[in-house]
């Protein structure tokens, strides 16, 4: 006596939805990582911030070895994938120029919407157009159009 | 009519011990099989933790290298800024204002900006 | 300090008003994290002592090291920039598949090992900078000479044979000149 098929109906929708979910995660997170294996286990040096906060580095032994000083600082610039966003327009992205090349940007914004919060909305692009695209076309149209507009905005980039 | 007695010769006897093979190693085998794992194990262990501790300093070493280097790059854009609103402050006001009874240098927290954004300002981001 | 997020209006303003000119002009360092990484021992081999010295104006100055010590700033980059220069004319393809290495792995060193190798036997030669570890054991192989790194999940970034063959002879020669002090 055979299984009827519509007993199979359920696996078959399980399996088809996490499809579905398995594969739009891989592709955002190779979208957001732009095809480079993800960062993980970040600390305050390496962590991006959406809003720059100065950091305070007293997990890093004495400088140097004749100075007995410790160091105080108040770090913002060394978040470093912070750093490289401003440096590159992407949280991922690395560049060696020369120094003194034309359009390094190495300030930060004054006040306002800070620019690298465009860089964390291309970041998490992402998961929300990816749920959007349970809901409709419409959504997730809308959603990756603006995601593209500021990502592929020229003076953004320039 | 007789009694009832034992058979001749006694009972047999009743077969109550356990006559199973023993099979394996014999007992000191066993415990000093497994301490030897476990001290196999524990001086992994101790090599990892050494290696770790190692590739730790050189992380950190590797940072306090570009720790100064950052910093000045951060300093100068922050002086930068703070010379950029002391000239505009001697514009508009006509006086440098001295918010803190200190010669310190403090990073502002309220930064004056125009109150129309013109539409070339928004396209220069940077 | 703390730095507050207020935010007033949508859109993004940056104070791009240049450094007044009574200050003298210094070339700001183009790389990012990956390659800074990648030369930091370097830069700490060549610009020690430049370093130490900004490090030891900000101390110093009390809370006004901001402004009293851009000189020293300047300094520090332009010997940071210097090294850069220097290994992007000598070792640019070690230098790149290192960082490249580095970006792929977390920014991990014990993940690229031969990059690394290939790096500082390059910058040896060409630079005379060498990469030391300041304060490690001294009975003991430094960690970037180990052949295999027990952390590392990538073996194919681990020293291949002529690598282990020539760390082994840096080993050696490196517990020969601590015996002879």
């Amino acid at each position: 006596m055979g299984v009827p098929f519509e007993a199979l109906i359920p696996y078959g929708i399980v399996i088809g939805m996490f499809t579905v979910a398995a594969t739009g995660i891989s592709y955002t997170k190779h979208f957001t990582n732009e095809g480079k294996k993800p960062r993980w286990n970040n600390d305050l040096w390496d962590r991006q911030s959406k809003l720059g906060r100065s950091m305070n580095i007293r997990f890093l032994p004495k400088y140097g070895v004749g100075l007995s000083h410790r160091i105080w600082a108040n770090i913002q610039s060394q978040i470093v994938m912070e750093r490289d966003l401003r440096l590159t327009g992407s949280l991922r992205g690395q560049i060696n120029n020369p120094p003194g090349t034309k359009g390094i940007r190495s300030q930060q914004a004054m006040e306002g919407r800070e620019p690298y919060l465009l860089g964390y909305k291309i970041a998490t692009f992402s998961h929300a157009c990816a749920l959007f695209s349970f809901l409709s076309i419409i959504h997730t149209t809308a959603c990756f159009l603006e995601n593209a507009a500021v990502s592929y905005n020229p003076s953004y980039y320039s | 009519m007789p009694q009832d007695m034992p058979p001749t010769g006694g009972y047999a006897q009743v077969q109550y011990k356990r006559n199973l093979p023993a099979r394996g190693f014999r007992p000191w085998v066993y415990a000093v099989g497994l301490h030897a794992i476990m001290a196999y194990g524990f001086y992994t262990h101790w090599v990892g933790v050494r290696e770790q501790r190692e590739l730790t300093r050189e992380k950190m070493w590797s940072r306090l290298y570009l720790l100064p280097l950052l910093q000045a790059e951060e300093d100068r854009d922050q002086v930068r800024r703070h010379f950029a609103e002391n000239a505009r402050q001697k514009e508009l006001l006509g006086a440098e204002e001295k918010v803190y009874n200190s010669d310190r240098f403090i990073r502002p927290t309220v930064v004056y900006t125009p109150s129309e954004v013109t539409p070339e300002a928004k396209k220069s981001w940077f | 300090m703390a730095q507050r997020d207020a935010r007033f209006n949508q859109h993004v303003l940056v104070d791009t008003t240049p450094m007044p000119d009574h200050i003298p002009k210094v070339e700001e360092i183009g790389t990012s994290s990956a390659p800074l990484l990648s030369a930091s021992y370097f830069i700490g081999a060549r610009c020690k002592a430049f370093n130490d010295d900004f490090m030891q104006c900000k101390q110093e100055a009390n809370g006004r090291g901001e402004i009293d010590c851009l000189k020293e700033g300047r300094k520090v980059t332009r010997c940071a920039s210097s090294v850069i220069k220097d290994i992007n004319t000598h070792c640019l393809a070690q230098f790149k598949a290192h960082w490249e290495c580095l970006e792929n792995n977390n920014h991990n060193l014990f993940e690229c090992r031969s990059p690394e190798f290939s790096l500082n036997k390059c910058v040896f030669q060409n630079l005379g900078l060498q990469k030391t570890i300041p304060g490690a054991p001294e009975d003991q192989v430094p960690v970037h000479l180990r052949p295999r790194q027990k952390y590392s999940v990538n073996a194919w970034n681990q020293f291949d044979l002529e690598q282990r063959k020539e760390a082994r002879e840096a080993g050696a020669s490196l517990f020969k000149q601590q015996e002879q002090k």
